[in-house]
C-alpha cells in the first residue's frame, strides 16, 4: 500500500516498476558496479600528488604505536586510522600507491556493504541502486583515493546503520553487539561519526515513545512526545539494548574524552574560514555548507567550477518544490533515514554556523543513510523518467569524474610531487628548506628520500605552548637560527592563499632581503611555490637541530 | 486533503504549530538580515525586493496562525424523523450542458431528508433542461431577465419559497445522499447562518488543469478553511453550502453588487451577527475548469470580486473579532501575489541585462533565504498531510498575470460580470498564456545576454538558475495550455493512488517490516479501537 501512495507523475507504484531483481541477480550486478567503481577509482589513484594531509597520515603512521596515541590524543582525529596504517604501510609499502590503497579497499568493500544496507531496508533494486551511487560517485571515487580516514569511517558508517538496522528489526542481540563494536571503532575513526551516532540514539528514544504511546503514524516533529522519556525506557527492549550498546561505544573514550577536551583547538577554533563565498557576517558560514553540496554531488573541482557550480542553487528551490507532490506520510525506515541523514548533516550544518567545519569529507558518515534515500528515490522513478534521470546522471558523473581525476586546477589539488622534485634535483649539502607553514613540512620530509638527509625547517617556528611564533621580530629570530650559515635557501610555500600564511612568506622574503639574499628561482606550481635564495651577509653561528621536526 | 482522520487530528495539529514557529523563526531571521544586515546596491531594486519579501512573509505568517488554529465541528446526524425543519436545494445553472446539469440533479434527488424538495433554477432558459422537471422530482424556475447573476438567480427563488434552510449547489456539484445529514446539525446553534462544505473536482483525474485547480482548492478546503473557522471566519463559497433562511433574510437576501456574491454575503452576514461553520467532509463532486482560459477566467473572477469589495464595499466592520479581521484580510492579500512574483522575475533579468542587483553581498543570501523558504515548504506539505502537489504551488505562481490584471480592473475596468466557468473542453489556444510566453522569451534572452557578456561566473550561474526555475513554472504552463488532458494510462494510476489513500479512513496501512513496523500495527489497533468507540 505504501508503494502505491507513493504513485504520482514520475514515481511508479509498485505494479508498474520494473521487478526486484533476483538475489542472484543483484549479487551479480552489484559484482560488476563494484568491478567498475573499481577500475575507475584505479585508474586515477596516482593521477594527483600527495596533499599535505596524506603525507601528514604517512608521517603519523611512523610513529610507534605509543607516541600514536600519546600524540593523537592531541590531535583533531583520534587514533584507529594510524594504527591500522602503521601495519599497512610497514607491511605493504610507503609510496603513493601502497598508502592510498589503504583508503581504496575500503572504498572497494563500501560497495558490496552498501548493497547489503541498501537491500535490508529498501529491496534488492534500492540495494542495487545504492551501490551504483557509491560506486560512481566522484566524492566516494575521491576520497577512495586519498590516503585519509574517510573510506574506513565509510565502511564503519555502514556497518553501523546496517547492525542497528538489523538489530532493531530483529531484537537479537548478535546485532546489538555488531553494532557496538562497528561504532565504536567508527568513533575511533573520526569525530563527526558522533553525529551519525546521536541520531540513531535520537530515532531510538523517537521509536521506544512511539511503541510506547502507540498512536501516533509521523515520527518526525513529535516535541510533545518527549515529555516523559524516563517513563519508556523502562520496558522497552530497543532502548535498553541501545543503551548498553552506547556504554560499549563510550567506555574506551573515557580515558580518550578529557585529553580530547584539552586540545586546543577545541577552545581556541579549528580553521579559518575557506571563504569560497566571503561570508562577510562573522559566525554564519552557510555558504561553506553550499559548497560541500556542490562537492558531494559534483565532486572536487577548480575554484571557478565548484563557485558556478554551488552558485546553482535556487534549482535546489524547484527541486524541493517538484519533490512536494511525491512526499506522502514516510514509513517508519524512511524515517530512520532522515533521522540519521537528513537530520544528522543538518546537526553539522547548523552547529558549524559558529565554527565553518564544513569539509565535505566530515559529512561522511552520515551520507550513507542519505545515499539510501536517493537510491529509493531512483528506484521508484517509472521506467522512461528512470531512463532519463540515469542517463543524465551518467554523463554527469562522467564529465565529473574525468574532471575531477585530470584537470590540474583543482582547488583541492597540490603540485606537491613536483615540488618536491623540483628542491631534490637542485638541492645540495648544505642547503635549507624553509617550509611555509610550518605544518606543510611533512609534505616535503614525504616526498624527499627517507635515507638521505635533509635540512628541512618549518616556518614559523613553535613555541613551547603550541602556537606559531609569526610575529615578525620572533620570526627573524627564529629564521637567524633555523637558516645558520647557509648560502643557499630554498622556500617551499602552500596554502598561500590563507592571508596569515600569505603574511609569514612576506616575512620571510623580507628577512632574505634585510640579510642579503637574493632570489635566484621561482617555480610557481599549482597552490604550490617553490623559490631559492643565495647569498647573505650574515655571520655563521652555532646552528642548533631547527624546531618543530 | 479536506481533513485529517479523528484519531490523529491532536498530533497533527501539534506538529503544524511547532512547525509555524519553526517557521516563523526562520522568517525572522530572514527578514531581520535583510532589512538590517544586507547592504544595498541598487536601492530601487532592494527597495521592491524588501517589498516583494515583506508581502510573502505577511502571507507566510497568515498562513502558519490559521494553520495553528484549525478546528473541527463535532459532526452528528440529526433525526430527522423528529425535527421537523423544511429545506430546499437549489441548482442554479446558466447556460451549462444538459449532460452536466442532470448529474448534478440525479444527485440532489438522492439527498437524504424527508422534508427537502429540489429547485432547477435556470437563468439559461433551456429547455431541455425544463425537461429535467418530468423525469425527476425536482421544481423548475426562471426568470425573465439576468439581473444580479447569481445572487439574483437565487434571491428570485427566494421570494417565491419559504423553507428553514436552503442548500445551493453549482450546476456540476453532484451532491452525495449524506449532504444533509452532514451538515443540519451544526444548525442548532440559532446564530449559524451557513454550513460551507469542500469543493472537489471529479474530473481531476482526466484533466491536468483540473486537478492543479483541484489541489490548490485542496490546501484551501484544506488547512486554510479549517484555520479560518478555528477563528470563525469561515466564509461561504457559493456552493456545496447550506444556509439559514431566516439569516439570508435578516441581510436582505443575496448581494447582488457583487461578482463575489458568497464572499460578500458572508462578510454581511458577519456583520449582522451570525456565525459560519465549515464540515471539512466531502459531500460533493464537480467539475473544474478544462482549459487554462477557463481557470484564469475563473480566478479573475474571484480576484476582481474580492478585490473591489477590499476596496470599494467596505469589508470590515466593529463587530469582527481580530482574527476575522485577519483572515478575511489574508483573503484579500492573495490576489497582490502576482505583483511579488513579478518582481521575483524581473531580478534576475536585471542583473544579467543591466548588471545591478538589489544588495551588495548576494553569497550572504542563500543563508538566510534557504531556512525560510525550506521550512515554508515543509509547513505547507506537512499542514496538508502530504497531499500538497507542485500543481498547487504552481498554479498560484503561473496565474501572476491575472493576479494582476484583477488588481488593475478593479480601478480602471468596466464593471464587472459573472462569467460562468465553462465545464466542458473548448478549443486549445495559446492566447491564455501569452504573457508567459513572453516573459519566458525575455528571461531566456536575459540569461544567454548574461554568458555572452559576463562570462562564466558565479552570479551569472545564480541568476542563470533563478531564470531555469522561473521557466520551469512559465514554460509549464504554456505546455499545460497546450495538452490540458492526461494520459489514460497516468489518470488511471492517480485514481488509484487516492482510492488507496482513501482506504486510511477504513484501514490504517498495515505492516511492512517486523519489529520497525510494529507502529503501523500498533497505529491499526488503535484506530480500530477508536472507530469502535465512535
Amino acid at each position: 500500500m505504501e508503494s502505491v501512495r507513493r504513485a504520482g507523475v514520475l514515481l511508479a507504484p509498485r505494479g508498474q516498476r520494473t521487478r526486484e531483481p533476483t538475489r542472484l541477480e543483484g549479487v551479480l550486478l552489484t559484482l560488476a558496479i563494484t568491478v567498475a567503481g573499481t577500475l575507475l577509482r584505479l585508474l586515477s589513484l596516482n593521477s594527483r600528488s600527495f596533499w599535505l594531509d596524506e603525507a601528514t597520515s604517512v608521517r603519523q603512521a611512523s610513529w610507534t604505536l605509543p607516541i600514536i596515541f600519546e600524540r593523537m590524543s592531541k590531535n583533531v582525529h583520534p587514533p584507529l586510522f594510524h594504527i591500522l596504517l602503521h601495519y599497512w604501510v610497514r607491511y605493504v609499502g610507503r609510496d603513493e600507491i601502497s598508502v592510498r590503497s589503504f583508503a581504496l579497499l575500503f572504498g572497494v568493500i563500501a560497495m558490496p556493504l552498501v548493497y547489503w544496507v541498501g537491500t535490508m531496508i529498501y529491496g534488492r533494486r534500492a540495494g542495487v541502486f545504492s551501490v551504483a551511487i557509491v560506486a560512481f560517485s566522484p566524492f566516494f571515487i575521491w576520497y577512495s583515493q586519498e590516503a585519509r580516514m574517510y573510506t574506513l569511517m565509510l565502511f564503519f558508517a555502514l556497518l553501523s546503520t546496517g547492525c542497528i538496522y538489523r538489530a532493531m528489526e530483529t531484537r537479537l542481540n548478535r546485532w546489538w553487539v555488531a553494532y557496538a563494536l562497528s561504532t565504536a571503532a567508527g568513533m575511533f575513526t573520526h569525530y563527526f561519526f558522533a553525529f551519525l551516532v546521536v541520531t540513531q540514539g535520537l530515532f531510538v528514544l523517537t521509536y521506544v515513545i512511539i511503541h510506547r504511546e502507540r498512536d501516533l503514524q509521523v515520527l518526525g516533529l513529535s516535541a510533545a512526545r518527549w515529555s516523559h522519556p524516563w517513563r519508556i525506557l523502562s520496558d522497552c527492549p530497543e532502548a535498553e539494548a541501545w543503551l548498553v550498546s552506547m556504554v560499549v561505544v563510550i567506555a574506551p573514550h573515557v580515558w580518550w574524552i578529557p585529553k580530547v577536551l584539552g586540545h586546543q583547538e577545541i577552545t581556541g577554533g579549528i580553521y579559518q574560514s575557506l571563504s569560497y563565498g566571503n561570508t562577510a557576517t562573522p559566525g554564519w558560514h552557510f555558504n561553506e555548507v553550499i559548497l560541500a553540496a556542490g562537492q558531494a554531488l559534483f565532486g572536487m573541482h577548480s575554484d571557478l567550477a565548484t563557485r558556478n557550480l554551488s552558485a546553482i542553487w535556487p534549482l535546489a528551490i524547484t527541486a524541493a518544490f517538484l519533490a512536494s507532490g511525491h512526499v506522502r506520510r514516510a514509513s517508519a525506515r524512511t524515517w530512520f533515514l532522515i533521522y540519521t541523514g537528513i537530520f544528522g548533516a543538518l546537526m553539522i550544518a547548523v552547529i558549524g554556523q559558529w565554527e565553518p567545519i564544513y569539509e565535505v569529507r566530515y559529512f561522511t558518515a552520515v551520507a550513507v543513510p542519505l545515499v539510501i534515500l536517493f537510491a529509493r528515490l531512483l528506484s521508484e522513478f517509472r521506467t522512461p523518467v528512470l531512463q532519463v534521470v540515469c542517463i543524465t546522471l551518467v554523463a554527469v558523473v562522467l564529465v565529473a569524474y574525468a574532471d575531477q581525476s585530470y584537470n590540474p586546477n583543482s582547488i583541492v589539488k597540490w603540485d606537491n610531487r613536483e615540488a618536491a622534485g623540483t628542491v631534490y634535483r637542485n638541492y645540495r649539502p648544505g642547503d635549507v628548506i624553509l617550509v611555509v607553514p610550518y605544518y606543510a613540512s611533512s609534505i616535503v620530509e614525504y616526498y624527499l628520500p627517507p635515507e638521505e638527509y635533509f635540512a628541512v625547517r618549518p616556518v614559523p617556528v613553535i613555541s613551547p605552548s603550541g602556537k606559531p611564533r609569526n610575529s615578525p621580530a620572533l620570526l627573524y629570530q627564529d629564521l637567524s637560527q633555523q637558516v645558520g650559515p647557509a648560502t643557499r635557501v630554498w622556500l617551499v610555500s602552500t596554502f598561500l592563499e590563507t592571508s596569515r600564511i600569505a603574511q609569514d612568506r612576506s616575512n620571510v622574503v623580507e628577512w632574505f632581503r634585510l640579510n642579503g639574499y637574493s632570489r635566484t628561482e621561482d617555480v610557481q606550481l599549482h597552490r604550490i611555490r617553490v623559490s631559492l635564495y643565495e647569498g647573505g651577509t650574515r655571520k655563521p653561528f652555532f646552528l642548533g637541530q631547527g624546531g618543530g621536526q | 486533503m479536506t481533513d485529517i482522520p479523528s484519531w490523529r487530528r491532536r498530533a497533527y495539529l501539534r506538529s503544524c504549530r511547532v512547525l509555524a514557529v519553526l517557521s516563523a523563526a526562520a522568517a525572522i531571521f530572514y527578514l531581520r538580515w535583510l532589512l538590517f544586515a544586507a547592504k544595498p546596491e541598487n536601492h530601487i531594486l532592494y527597495g521592491f525586493l524588501v517589498a516583494a519579501e515583506v508581502f510573502n512573509i505577511a502571507q507566510s505568517t497568515g498562513f502558519w496562525i490559521t494553520i495553528s488554529k484549525q478546528r473541527w465541528p463535532r459532526v452528528s446526524v440529526p433525526d430527522f424523523a423528529s425535527s421537523n425543519e423544511y429545506v430546499d436545494i437549489f441548482i442554479t445553472v446558466c447556460g451549462e450542458p444538459l449532460s452536466v446539469v442532470e448529474k448534478t440533479v440525479a444527485g440532489a434527488v438522492g439527498i437524504r431528508h424527508p422534508r427537502v424538495r429540489v429547485w432547477i433554477l435556470d437563468d439559461g432558459g433551456s429547455p431541455q433542461i425544463r425537461d429535467l422537471r418530468d423525469r425527476y422530482p425536482v421544481g423548475y424556475l426562471h426568470r425573465t431577465s439576468r439581473n444580479g447573476a447569481k445572487a439574483g438567480n437565487i434571491n428570485f427563488a427566494l421570494e417565491q419559497l419559504f423553507v428553514d434552510f436552503f442548500a445551493v449547489f453549482d450546476a456540476d456539484q453532484v451532491p452525495k445522499p449524506e449532504f444533509l445529514e452532514m451538515t443540519l446539525g451544526q444548525f442548532a446553534d440559532d446564530k449559524i447562518a451557513f454550513v460551507q462544505t469542500p469543493q472537489v473536482y471529479r474530473d481531476r483525474w482526466i484533466n491536468r488543469v483540473s486537478g492543479g485547480a483541484h489541489d490548490q482548492q485542496g490546501l484551501f478546503y484544506g488547512p486554510i478553511l479549517r484555520g479560518k473557522n478555528g477563528f470563525g471566519a469561515a466564509f461561504s463559497c457559493g456552493t456545496n453550502v447550506v444556509y439559514r433562511r431566516s439569516a439570508i433574510d435578516a441581510v436582505g437576501g443575496f448581494p447582488e453588487d457583487s461578482i463575489t456574491e458568497d464572499l460578500r454575503l458572508s462578510l454581511l452576514l458577519l456583520d449582522h451577527g451570525y456565525k459560519s461553520e465549515y464540515v471539512p467532509i466531502v459531500v460533493a463532486e464537480g467539475l473544474g475548469p478544462m482549459t487554462v482560459s477557463a481557470y484564469f477566467n475563473q480566478q479573475l473572477r474571484w480576484g476582481r470580486g474580492g478585490l473591489e469589495i477590499l476596496f470599494k464595499r467596505r469589508p470590515y466592520s466593529a463587530k469582527m473579532t481580530a482574527g476575522q479581521a485577519l483572515q478575511y484580510s489574508l483573503g484579500f492579500l492573495y490576489w497582490f501575489t502576482g505583483w511579488a512574483y513579478l518582481i521575483y522575475l524581473a531580478m534576475p533579468v536585471f542583473f544579467l541585462l543591466g548588471g545591478i542587483r538589489p544588495i551588495m553581498t548576494p553569497n550572504e543570501y542563500p543563508a538566510h533565504f534557504l531556512p525560510y523558504v525550506l521550512l515554508s515548504l515543509l509547513t505547507i506539505v506537512y499542514a496538508s498531510d502530504f497531499q500538497v502537489t507542485f500543481d498547487a504551488l504552481w498554479f498560484t505562481l503561473a496565474s501572476f498575470p491575472v493576479q494582476m490584471k484583477s488588481l488593475v480592473s478593479t480601478f480602471i475596468g468596466g464593471s464587472a460580470k459573472f462569467v460562468v466557468t465553462p465545464k466542458e473542453r473548448g478549443a486549445v489556444s495559446i492566447r491564455p498564456v501569452r504573457w508567459h510566453l513572453l516573459t519566458s522569451v525575455m528571461l531566456f534572452g536575459a540569461a544567454i545576454a548574461g554568458f555572452l557578456h559576463y562570462g562564466v561566473t558565479p552570479s551569472v550561474f545564480n541568476n542563470v538558475a533563478w531564470i531555469v526555475a522561473h521557466l520551469v513554472i512559465l514554460l509549464g504552463f504554456v505546455i499545460l495550455t497546450l495538452r490540458p488532458a492526461r494520459a489514460p494510462a497516468e489518470a488511471i494510476l492517480l485514481a488509484e493512488e487516492a482510492a488507496v489513500h482513501d482506504l486510511e479512513w477504513l484501514d490504517p496501512p498495515a505492516p511492512v517490516v517486523p519489529a520497525i513496523a510494529d507502529w503501523e500495527a500498533a497505529l491499526s489497533a488503535k484506530s480500530q479501537t477508536e472507530s469502535s468507540n465512535e
